[in-house]
């Protein structure tokens, strides 16, 4: 009897089948019993993914690793090309400055920097005509002034040195202001002027003076950030902010 | 069926080997070949079966079987219910069961019940059929012993 039952209970879900529906004892025990069966199969997937991280635990590690590796290859790659690219506009600029009536330029890389000295190295000497008090340029502007000078190297006082002391106008105004430059901390410099009614502000371009046999007219240095009065001593004096950043400077010219 | 009690054992059995042979036979799967938890259930329940009994549960777990996998109801009712029946018939020689004894049933029920699907409804790749069916009964056998003597802490004093 019960084969007969369960012969029926297969031609019944024979024809419900044929006609697109699923029959009401399967759809009894599907509806009774699925959703916990899925409950269980989320679970065993559950377990079954928990066990292989176990199992792969190992490989997936080194995976991590290499992949850390690779993106900090990546990065440092990206970094790179970062500072090659900058290293080439630079290069393009320094190019592109334009000539100095009665003056050459000669080319030189930066060997040496000395950030709490203030002072650069430079790979050119008395064998490229290198002479001390001749300036040193890059495309941003003065970088600083030749102090001594070996047969193929020689040693600069850059322009934040508080031993350097160089001719300096305000080329923003008409006329412009001259002053005295001198090396005031690490990263700013100050120009004194003797007029403490010197029109200067803030922003204004200051630029070599050209009072010099040795440093030409009109080479940015920088702009004015601050502008103090000295009431005593009736003298006005200017912060600037050296458009070049020493640190990063690679290649410069020396003007000779 | 002798007893309420043996009867709420026989459907709460059924009910979780329908639930495992959905959700977690499955992912047991090894090779293609799974443990089938309703014939583990017959078999193993079934050594605590009359004839009658033992059919009313193969008639179950066809029902659930059928249900479950949408395949024809017929055939899997069918050849559970004479395996479940078989084992009944078996147990009136009154030989004492054991766990040797549920694994050895419970191999012969997978492979009796696949094998009537077989001449029933035979499938397109036997050779892969019957392979998996002697896996199937493999894994079934493993598990027997222990699911026999789960079945046993509350059936031993009584016979369904």
């Amino acid at each position: 009897m019960l084969c007969a039952t369960g012969i029926a209970l297969g031609r019944w879900q024979t024809i419900g089948r044929d006609s697109g529906k699923l029959d009401p004892v399967s759809r009894t025990i599907q509806s009774a019993f699925g959703p916990v069966a899925n409950l269980v199969d989320r679970s065993a997937n559950a377990v079954s993914e928990f066990g292989t991280g176990i199992m792969n635990a190992q490989r997936l590690a080194s995976e991590v690793r290499a992949m850390h590796d690779q993106l900090k290859i990546a990065d440092l790659y990206s970094e790179t090309t970062h500072r090659l690219s900058a290293e080439i506009d630079a290069l393009r600029r320094l190019q592109s400055l334009p000539p100095l009536p009665g003056k050459i330029r000669v080319a030189a890389d930066v060997v040496g920097y000395f950030p709490y000295e203030n002072r650069l190295n430079l790979n050119v000497g008395q064998a490229q005509g290198v002479r001390p008090g001749v300036p040193i340029v890059c495309a941003d502007g003065l970088v600083g002034i030749v102090q001594t000078v070996e047969a193929h190297s020689c040693q600069v006082l850059s322009i934040t040195n508080a031993g350097l002391k160089i001719g300096a106008l305000v080329m923003d105004r008409n006329p412009s202001p001259a002053g005295l430059l001198r090396g005031r901390d690490s990263s700013t410099v100050t120009l004194s002027f003797q007029d403490p009614k010197a029109a200067i502000q803030i922003g204004d371009r200051v630029m070599t003076s050209g009072f010099s046999e040795l440093i030409p007219r009109g080479i940015l240095i920088g702009k004015v950030i601050q502008v103090d009065d000295d009431v005593a001593f009736g003298r006005r004096e200017a912060v600037i902010d050296p458009s070049v950043s020493i640190g990063n400077i690679r290649e410069v010219q020396v003007i000779l | 069926m002798k007893g309420l009690s043996g009867g709420f054992v026989a459907l709460v059995s059924l009910g979780i080997a329908a639930i495992l042979q959905r959700g977690l036979s499955p992912h047991l799967s090894f090779g293609g070949v799974a443990p089938d938890f309703l014939l583990l259930v017959i078999a193993t329940l079934g050594l605590f079966s009359n004839r009658s009994s033992g059919a009313l549960l193969g008639f179950g777990a066809g029902l659930l079987q059928g249900g479950l996998s949408g395949a024809n109801m017929a055939v899997y009712v069918v050849s559970r219910t004479v395996c479940g029946y078989l084992l009944g018939w078996f147990n009136l020689l009154e030989l004492e069961s054991n766990p040797i004894v549920a694994t050895i049933a419970t191999v012969c029920v997978t492979m009796g019940c696949q094998l009537f699907i077989m001449f029933w409804a035979p499938p397109p790749g036997l050779a892969a059929f019957i392979g998996s069916t002697a896996g199937s009964a493999l894994m079934n056998a493993c598990l027997a012993a222990p699911v026999y003597l789960l079945l046993r802490q509350f059936l031993v004093t009584r016979r369904l």
